[in-house]
């Protein structure tokens, strides 16, 4: 067997921090040592511990929902990736899920009172919440857990009072670029 | 049509798919479908459970093509996905599990019931005590990557520092957390 890996690799690895040739180096020594792999296994939940304690630390009222509303995205997303790869197994994925289409559907707006109007197909409403990293004339870009999203906000509304480093929560609508169209951005105060 | 697509790069595939073209994600998903399975199969060692964490992975990767934004780095931004599928069966696994309805109805904290709820609260009371016991350097470092989600660049952007030795930095400092978190235990037993 190759020597094993380094508790720090291991740690570069976690945090997808790794170059790619030392990534696949790591990956072909995990196929034959369970005590690397244990030892990355536990690197993965340590993260997750420490990002599970600082988001408690700063409340976020949203993140449940926010996981209710994409949860059947995903189910839809791993149904469509299914048919790319003819996976057997993926009706185990999909079976309690329905995905209603072609149905109007209207969202409420929130605090800030836009109407995102009826829709032919039912928009896909998300939530997130981050911190603002930069700020245009229109949007904001948020950085949260899963990267870096762009937030439009609707004509005649200011960005000036979310200034870089606040913490948010949005809700609205997911564009088809992945970018999103706030209906409401509540600040959080630590 | 397809072997068309079969020749452009991971970047023209991925721009594509962006484009919502389903047939150019079919194709990345086709050239890499192998790589990600034997990814998957060193992660986790066990068949079965590479095979689900690959479907998932897809699944994920199919619904966030829109935030990729270097296209030629397909695969490594898949390893992510996959890494990060991994880490949250962890978290499912260690916790009692919930239905799907009750997800959707309760939101997280009610779903897990009183047992998920408690071991979650004992586990993060471990946590918050380990944490008090690190330096303020080492706190900084950890908040740094995990409550504010920078990257190493970032991070040694702000010390003033290099990437590398952010690194390092960081190592150490989850490796004083995980041995404050057995101290800990030790004092309960």
């Amino acid at each position: 067997m190759a020597r094993h890996v380094t508790g720090l690799e291991i740690s570069r690895y976690a945090d997808g921090e790794l170059a790619p040739e030392l990534a696949e180096r790591l990956e072909a020594h995990l196929t034959a040592c369970a005590s690397c792999r244990a030892q990355l296994h536990s690197a993965l939940l340590l993260g997750e511990d420490l990002r599970t304690h600082f988001a408690a630390a700063a409340p976020d009222v949203s993140l449940g929902r926010a996981r209710s509303i994409q949860r059947p995205v995903r189910y839809a997303a791993a149904a469509a990736a299914a048919v790319f790869l003819g996976i057997a197994t993926f009706p185990r994925l999909t079976s309690d899920v329905q995905v209603p289409v072609g149905q109007p559907a209207s969202v409420t707006a929130f605090a800030i009172g836009v109407q995102v109007g009826t829709m032919h197909k039912l928009p896909t409403l998300i939530t997130v919440h981050g911190y603002v990293v930069e700020r245009g004339k229109r949007g904001l870009t948020v950085r949260n857990g899963g990267g870096r999203t762009r937030v439009d906000l609707p004509a005649g509304f200011s960005t000036a009072q979310y200034p870089v480093g606040s913490a948010v929560v949005v809700h609205g609508v997911r564009q088809a670029d992945g970018s999103i169209v706030a209906a409401s951005i509540q600040t959080i105060q630590p | 049509m397809v072997q068309d697509l079969a020749n452009l790069s991971d970047r023209e595939l991925v721009s594509r798919a962006q484009r919502e073209d389903a047939s150019a994600f079919g194709v990345l998903a086709e050239r890499y479908q192998l790589q990600l399975l034997r990814l998957c199969t060193a992660l986790t060692s066990d068949p079965e459970a590479a095979q689900e964490l690959a479907q998932t992975t897809w699944a994920r990767a199919f619904e966030a093509i829109g935030h990729l934004r270097e296209g030629e780095r397909f695969f490594g931004w898949l390893r992510q996905i996959a890494v990060n599928q991994l880490r949250d069966g962890f978290k499912r696994r260690r916790l009692p599990q919930v239905s799907f309805d009750e997800a959707l109805h309760d939101g997280p904290d009610e779903a897990l019931g009183p047992e998920g709820s408690l071991l979650r609260q004992e586990r993060q009371a471990e946590i918050s005590q380990a944490l008090g016991m690190l330096s303020e350097h080492d706190r900084r470092m950890l908040a740094l990557r995990y409550a504010q989600d920078c990257s190493y660049r970032e991070i040694a952007l702000e010390m003033g520092t290099t990437e590398g030795t952010v690194a390092t930095w960081l190592y150490r400092a989850k490796e004083r957390l995980r041995k404050a978190l057995e101290q800990g235990k030790g004092r309960q037993v």
